[in-house]
């Protein structure tokens, strides 16, 4: 019964010193520039490619310039 | 070098090169100018486009010329592996066009309808039901054909169109179909979308008719039941930084103007829909 007391609060003690392993939050902000001078940013949380890119653009000019 | 670019682009029909599957090849083509209003207290039609119906022996696709070409544009210029800032010059000096597309499978008895928001393609299906038309007996003259008046209640809009026998397809522009002859000419009782006829061709030469169903990066459109076609329509034009969030999971998103000034409340892009919300 000690040494199983022993070993659980050895378990516990090695366990304070393990990393804590955070929540990793991807961040990724793109911004674009209209033809009308509006600047559109958004948070989009990854890498876009460049068919994204040039749809969003197509949509910051529709709300903003067209 | 991009003037070149453009000119053997537009010689190949312009067609994007896109992820697409070939359904029929064109026995005709008619082309409508499409005029339309964005809000309903627009006194005349602010916005054009030129729209082609391509009849197959299978199929017809109903799509906008201009749209056609400035997508071909960025998809060769992707292809071609040109910077995001060239491509947009490029297709800066074409009009822009709707991307909508309508397809109907005329054996299955479907349309087919796709769209874009932002970089999310949409894709829905439904039965393609015939407008229960009411022909009258108003009689006009449209570049030669004699054409006659009909009236339906269709999608939630009443259609006032001129059709023709004298081209006998029963069809006509965007989803308006099942006359005696080709409609040439369409709008709705309020005044907020008129297609006209622009020009018919039989083609002769090979045309295929393609299915488009990926989009440039390869991925398939989303399907979507036409309830929820319908919710993302309005919500994508009624308040566009809430469907970003929703549908694209984009966390946060700011608009600055020229001054610095940040952009506050609801973003909307003024648009009516064909089929009233």
């Amino acid at each position: 019964m000690k040494r199983l007391m022993f070993i659980c609060v050895g378990l516990f003690m090695m366990a304070g010193f393990l990393p804590a392993k955070e929540l990793a939050v991807e961040s990724h902000v793109e911004c674009f520039g209209t033809t009308c001078g509006v600047t559109f940013c958004g948070d989009y949380g990854r890498d876009l490619t460049n068919a994204e890119r040039l749809w969003i653009y197509d949509t910051a000019e529709a709300i903003f310039c067209d | 070098m991009k003037k070149n670019f453009i000119i053997i682009l537009l010689m190949i029909g312009g067609s994007s090169l896109q992820s697409q599957e070939v359904i029929d090849s064109v026995k005709f083509r008619i082309s409508y100018t499409l005029s339309y209003k964005t809000t309903p207290l627009q006194s005349d039609y602010p916005r054009t486009d030129l729209m082609y119906l391509d009849i197959g022996k299978e199929v017809s696709k109903f799509y906008s010329r201009y749209d056609q070409i400035r997508d071909s544009i960025q998809t060769e210029g992707l292809k071609n592996n040109m910077s995001i800032n060239e491509i947009n010059s490029l297709k800066k000096t074409y009009t822009k066009g709707v991307p909508q597309i309508f397809y109907h499978l005329f054996q299955d008895n479907k349309f087919i309808s796709t769209d874009r928001f932002v970089f999310l393609h949409t894709l829905y299906k439904e039965t393609a039901k015939i407008p229960e038309w009411s022909i009258g007996n108003e009689v006009k003259d449209i570049s030669g054909y004699t054409c006659r008046k009909a009236i339906a209640k269709y999608f939630g809009r009443e259609w006032h169109v001129y059709f023709t026998s004298q081209i006998p397809l029963n069809l006509g522009p965007w989803k308006l179909w099942g006359l005696p002859g080709l409609i040439l000419e369409a709008s709705d009782k309020d005044n907020l979308f008129k297609y006209e006829l622009h020009g018919f061709e039989r083609i002769q030469n090979y045309s295929p008719i393609i299915y488009t169903h990926k989009n440039y990066d390869n991925k398939e459109y989303t399907i979507v039941d036409k309830n929820t076609f319908r919710k993302m329509e309005r919500l994508y034009n009624e308040d566009n930084s809430e469907f970003i969030k929703v549908f694209l999971g984009v966390k946060s998103i700011s608009a600055t103007k020229p001054d610095g000034t940040v952009i506050e409340g609801k973003i909307s892009i003024p648009y009516i829909p064909l089929e009233p919300w």
